[in-house]
């Protein structure tokens, strides 16, 4: 029971952090169409900026926040400068300028970090906590909190803002909103921005875990593609807990399911997605839309 | 295409197929077997191009075929010593037939679902091959013999794989054209196009959907297969997700629903990494990114889609110079 | 009882109900065709007629009720079964292959009447190349006959609309259907009268088509009210400058010109109306004043010109549009959507003030704010709509067909809001529509607008008058 409720935490704990990254890409998607394979890639660039300016000294709350800042206007500008020449284009154009941007990102950061595995610091102390009999990983409670904050902030954004709510209308429906006045063109490169800096969070959070390198969010993305699919791509509350889900499921399995262990995980979870998407194709929380003749 | 043009087209392929048939015997090995695979993308890109680009069914889980391919013919090899060649039909019907299943689900998603299930599919397939050590010589993967000319033709093994893949390729190029002009073709795009309106029509979008998937996949294990036999060798980590994603830039750079488009991807997905290593030593892959990104900032139909384009407006020119009929009403 | 009465009809439906969401599109519907008959079933915009089609088709599955085809239950087949029996159909807003050329479209119209398998294909064997031919020389002559000829190898995708309409009915015809559903066939041409569609007959095949005309022959039969209000508005009109001009729009979408340069005013205070027919262009007019299109031509509003500007722009400069199918935000609150109505404002008191004031109009809202868009009824949701676009307190306020698929009663009291508003608020109305009668009834000046040209203008007294708008518009 103790290593159940062990396994479930450092289970939510990891989900938290494909939740942030699988709502980062639900929140693109909403409002674009587009699915931003470049999104783990950002996320890890933001996370080499926080290593940066942590190695030039800064304390590490002041150069999370810079971070975030940096991250938000970096989304900004790659929308703008990057994604917009294509806005018109064929949705697959747009996919493989993303994955242009992917290999970019990738191939600047090793270049300039180089490929060799760096630690990360946690702001959370290194001693257990102890609940019970039950031993918790501070850095895992403290990644959950952190989550938790970042999605309260960003539900308060979406639901009480009348930006969110311009944001929330032109990825709704983009006429209606040019006729409400909204400018939908910086609703989405905001939205971009947005979406780089929950990733900013899930990069900082991960990297003392998986250790930092250029290639640390590979695995992380496609976690989050698989949350954001288990939860519906269509709802942000769904790829949260979908990432909360995946996080847990992946943890159970590899423990308790002798065969598989650690091997076949990533095939579990991809075999679950894949079910869950033939017996229910929007995903759990997802809506179905329908078309009309 | 008008009438005139179809002897020039057929001229200029003609040509194309002499000077192809040549390039063995001027090329160095290591060229000649860029080239050989250059075909055997370009096969895999064609079967992709049918499903994708005619269909409108985006799969990013090709490269699963393309291994489940390439290990058939592998183990076939390896295990049982069948000739190479016999391997290569039987990885196709195999993956044709895994294929038309895997499209049977597939059939409840669309677009982006499809595209991310798919996703998984190519994901999981190097932890799969690992665990099947027994098959597949886990992370170790399988070394083969390269397939060696058959008694009385004197060609190198690399120049005998090279004609291989090339009488494949056209083989597999008449086929796919057969099927896409004709009835099935226009059922495909109808598909694509109208999907409500194709099934007013009493076209049957189930079956044509998954047949279009068990094609595609069969196409792309053939190539799987061709390229064991042309690496001769084998090994999980060379079927990893870039490779689905290779092949997905390859036919959107080439052009989609294009067969002319397979090729053009197929050479840039070969060649275009290696002048990005060429220019920068440093980070090859940021160059290779800035090309993508500019290729599709000029030409978002892909290379074939612009060619056409140009085409058209050559051809549209003609039409306007002729006043158009009132009839129009 | 005679042997020929106790056959099945060909097609029957029986109490057939569709709902989506909060909006019931059919409510026990039930009629039977007989072999070899022309139904016409009709009803104004919006009032369920495609939704029935799609039922028959088998697009949408009904909630309750059957669709018999001769006498067999088809709610249990696929729709390309259901075309296969003989159920050829057109759609209302054209649903052509579009990179295909018309010839190929017009084949595909043949596919279920050929049955070459896919290896056969693959291969190109001798039978396949027959069929080919065979179904080429079929769809050639079925294009020659609609005279479509000169385009038959041109991709659908930016033919005139026109054109695309006799694409869509030769492919129906490819099929040879022993039920052929022709949606709206007249849609977008000159008015009801189309010559050129009485020599369409494919045989004695039954037809079903619906066709725009006025809902029940009740609802149109009222006394033409004299409101005195409008001579005062024509006698203003002339002194003042109006506050919109439009003149000499012309616009078109890919290939198709959908406005063949079209010149109208708008006065202060007023309410102006467009009709015309599906197609003829209104909606596009007002796209082009709002700035949603690109147009040639030039706008005037309140003395500044203002074509070229964004929508987003003119919102500010106090133009609100309320588009065609409404455009509510469906997945937002009826709160937030009016909220967002008021969104281009500059002042920052858009406050309780606003709401209220919406609220008078539309009492219903009130109640309804916490609810989600998209639960709201027909009715409701175009209240809403009106709404939003009040709380942007408007100089001029566009209406693109506020009475689409309403009630009449529920239009009546829409567009007694609208006089309310216009009244009160000062709120310039230009209002597009389909319901003559009753757009007639509630303007000060109208405009007739065909094939996107405006082709009779006048105070709505004389348009009433005028033969023509009587027999097309009207329907007496």
């Amino acid at each position: 029971m103790d290593i159940f409720l062990q396994q479930v935490v450092s289970g939510l704990a990891t989900g938290g952090i494909y939740a942030s990254l699988a709502l980062a890409l639900v929140m693109i998607y909403q409002a674009t169409d587009v699915v931003n394979f470049a999104q783990g890639e950002m996320a890890m660039f933001s996370t080499y900026l926080a290593w940066s300016m942590l190695n030039a000294g800064l304390p590490y709350w002041v150069a999370f926040a810079a971070t975030l800042a940096l991250a938000f206007v970096g989304g900004l500008l790659i929308e703008r400068i990057v994604i917009r020449p294509v806005e018109n284009a064929p949705v697959l154009a747009v996919v493989i300028v993303c994955i242009g941007l992917l290999v970019i990102l990738n191939s600047v950061a090793g270049w300039i970090y180089s490929y060799i595995q760096k630690p990360f610091p946690s702001p959370f102390p290194n001693a257990p906590i102890k609940l019970g009999n039950v031993v918790f990983g501070a850095h895992d409670l403290g990644a959950i909190g952190i989550t938790l904050v970042v999605l309260l902030f960003l539900y308060v954004f979406f639901r009480y803002t009348t930006l969110g709510l311009a944001m929330r209308a032109a990825a709704q429906n983009p006429v209606s909103s040019r006729l409400c006045g909204v400018r939908v063109g910086w609703m989405l490169a905001i939205g971009w921005g947005l979406a780089a800096l929950v990733g900013a969070v899930a990069g900082i959070m991960v990297a003392p875990i998986v250790f930092l390198d250029p290639n640390m969010m590979a695995g992380i993305l496609i976690y989050a593609f698989a949350s954001a699919t288990l939860g519906g791509f269509t709802s942000p509350g769904g790829a949260v807990v979908g990432g909360l889900l995946v996080g847990v499921i992946e943890n159970l399995v590899g423990t308790y399911v002798r065969f598989i262990g650690t091997e076949l995980k990533l095939t579990v979870a991809l075999a679950i997605i894949v079910i869950v998407l033939v017996v229910k194709p929007s995903g759990l929380f997802g809506r179905v839309v329908v078309r009309r003749v | 295409m008008s009438a005139p043009s179809r002897p020039l087209a057929l001229t200029v392929l003609l040509v194309l197929l002499a000077v192809t048939a040549l390039l063995p015997f001027v090329l160095s090995n290591f060229r000649l077997f860029q080239f050989t695979q250059v075909f055997i993308y370009a096969i895999a890109l064609l079967g992709l191009n049918m499903l994708t680009g005619y269909n409108g069914q985006i799969s990013l889980g090709h490269g699963a075929f393309y291994a489940l391919g390439a290990y058939t013919a592998a183990v076939m090899m390896d295990r049982w010593n069948v000739p190479f060649l016999l391997t290569v039909p039987a990885a196709g019907v195999l993956c044709l037939g895994a294929g038309f299943l895997f499209g049977i689900p597939a059939l409840r998603l669309e677009g982006l679902y499809l595209a991310l299930a798919t996703f998984s599919l190519a994901l999981a397939v190097p932890q799969i091959l690992k665990y099947f050590e027994h098959w597949t010589g886990g992370s170790q993967g399988l070394v083969l013999t390269k397939p060696d000319a058959p008694l009385g033709l004197r060609l190198t093994p690399d120049q005998w794989l090279y004609f291989v893949s090339l009488a494949v390729l056209v083989f597999l190029m008449i086929v796919a054209w057969n099927l896409l002009r004709g009835r099935t073709g226009r059922a495909l795009v109808a598909i694509r196009d109208h999907p409500i309106a194709a099934e007013a029509m009493g076209v049957n979008s189930a079956l044509y959907k998954s047949l279009a998937f068990g094609v595609s996949a069969g196409y792309t294990g053939v190539a799987g297969a061709l390229s064991a036999g042309a690496i001769a060798f084998v090994a999980p980590d060379a079927f990893n997700v870039f490779l689905s994603i290779t092949f997905l830039v390859g036919i959107v750079i080439g052009g989609l629903a294009s067969i002319s488009g397979a090729i053009l991807g197929a050479l840039f997905i070969q060649f275009v990494p290696n002048w990005a290593q060429d220019i920068s030593k440093a980070a090859p892959w940021a160059i290779y990114g800035v090309f993508l990104i500019v290729f599709m900032y000029t030409m978002p139909r892909g290379i074939a889609g612009t060619a056409q384009a140009l085409w058209g407006r050559l051809a549209r020119a003609d039409v306007r110079s002729s006043p158009a009929k009132g009839g129009l009403l | 009882m005679p042997a020929a009465a106790v056959r099945s009809p060909l097609l029957a439906v029986c109490d057939v109900t569709m709902r989506f969401g909060g909006i019931v599109a059919l409510d026990r519907v039930s009629f039977d065709i007989g072999e070899g008959e022309i139904v016409g079933l009709i009803g104004p915009n919006g009032a369920g007629k495609t939704t029935l089609f799609n039922c028959v088709s088998r697009l949408y599955t009904p909630n309750e009720g059957a669709v018999l085809l001769a006498g067999r239950s088809i709610l249990g087949l696929g729709p390309h079964r259901v075309a296969a029996l003989g159920v050829g159909r057109t759609f209302q807003n054209l649903a052509l292959f579009s990179t295909l050329t018309v010839l190929q479209n017009v084949m595909v119209g043949i596919h279920a009447r050929t049955h070459s398998g896919f290896l056969a294909n693959a291969l190109r064997l001798s039978g396949v190349r027959r069929e080919e031919r065979e179904m080429r020389d079929a769809a050639m002559e079925l294009l020659a006959f609609l005279e479509l000829t000169a385009v038959a190898h041109h991709p659908a995708a930016g033919l005139p609309f026109g054109t695309l309409k006799r694409v869509e009915l030769a492919r129906a015809m490819a099929g040879q259907p022993r039920l052929l559903l022709l949606d709206e066939p007249a849609g977008g041409r000159r008015a009801p009268h189309e010559p050129r569609h009485a020599g369409v007959r494919p045989g004695r095949r039954p037809r079903l088509r619906p066709q725009d005309r006025r809902g029940p022959a009740g609802d149109r039969a009222e006394e033409p009210r004299r409101d005195p209000r409008v001579s005062r508005h024509r006698w203003v009109r002339g002194l003042m400058a109006p506050l919109l001009t439009a003149s000499d729009l012309r616009a078109r979408y890919g290939w198709t010109r959908v406005l063949h340069g079209v010149s109208f005013d708008v006065e202060e205070g007023g309410i102006t109306t467009i009709l015309g027919a599906n197609g003829a262009g209104k909606t596009t007019t007002l796209r082009a004043v709002s700035g949603l299109v690109s147009t040639e031509g030039a706008v005037h509003f309140a003395g500044r010109r203002i074509d070229g500007r964004a929508p987003e722009d003119l919102v500010r400069a106090g133009i609100a549009h309320v588009p065609e199918g409404r455009g509510t935000f469906v997945g937002l609150t009826v709160e937030e959507n009016l909220r967002l109505g008021a969104y281009a404002r500059r002042e920052r008191t858009r406050g309780a003030d606003d709401f209220e004031r919406v609220y008078q109009y539309f009492p219903i809202l009130r109640e309804r704010r916490r609810q989600v868009a998209g639960t709201l009824s027909g009715g409701e949701q175009q209240m809403l709509a009106i709404a939003r676009g009040l709380m942007l307190r408007p100089r001029l306020l566009l209406l693109d067909e506020p009475s689409l698929g309403l009630a009449p009663l529920v239009v009546r009291e829409i567009f007694r809001i609208v006089r309310a508003v216009n009244r009160d608020q000062g709120v310039s109305v230009l209002l597009v529509e389909q319901n003559a009668a009753i757009a007639l009834e509630l303007a000060d000046h109208a405009y007739v607008l065909e094939t996107g040209r405006v082709v009779l203008a006048g105070s709505p007294a004389i348009l009433k008058q005028d033969d023509a708008v009587r027999r097309s518009y009207l329907g007496y």
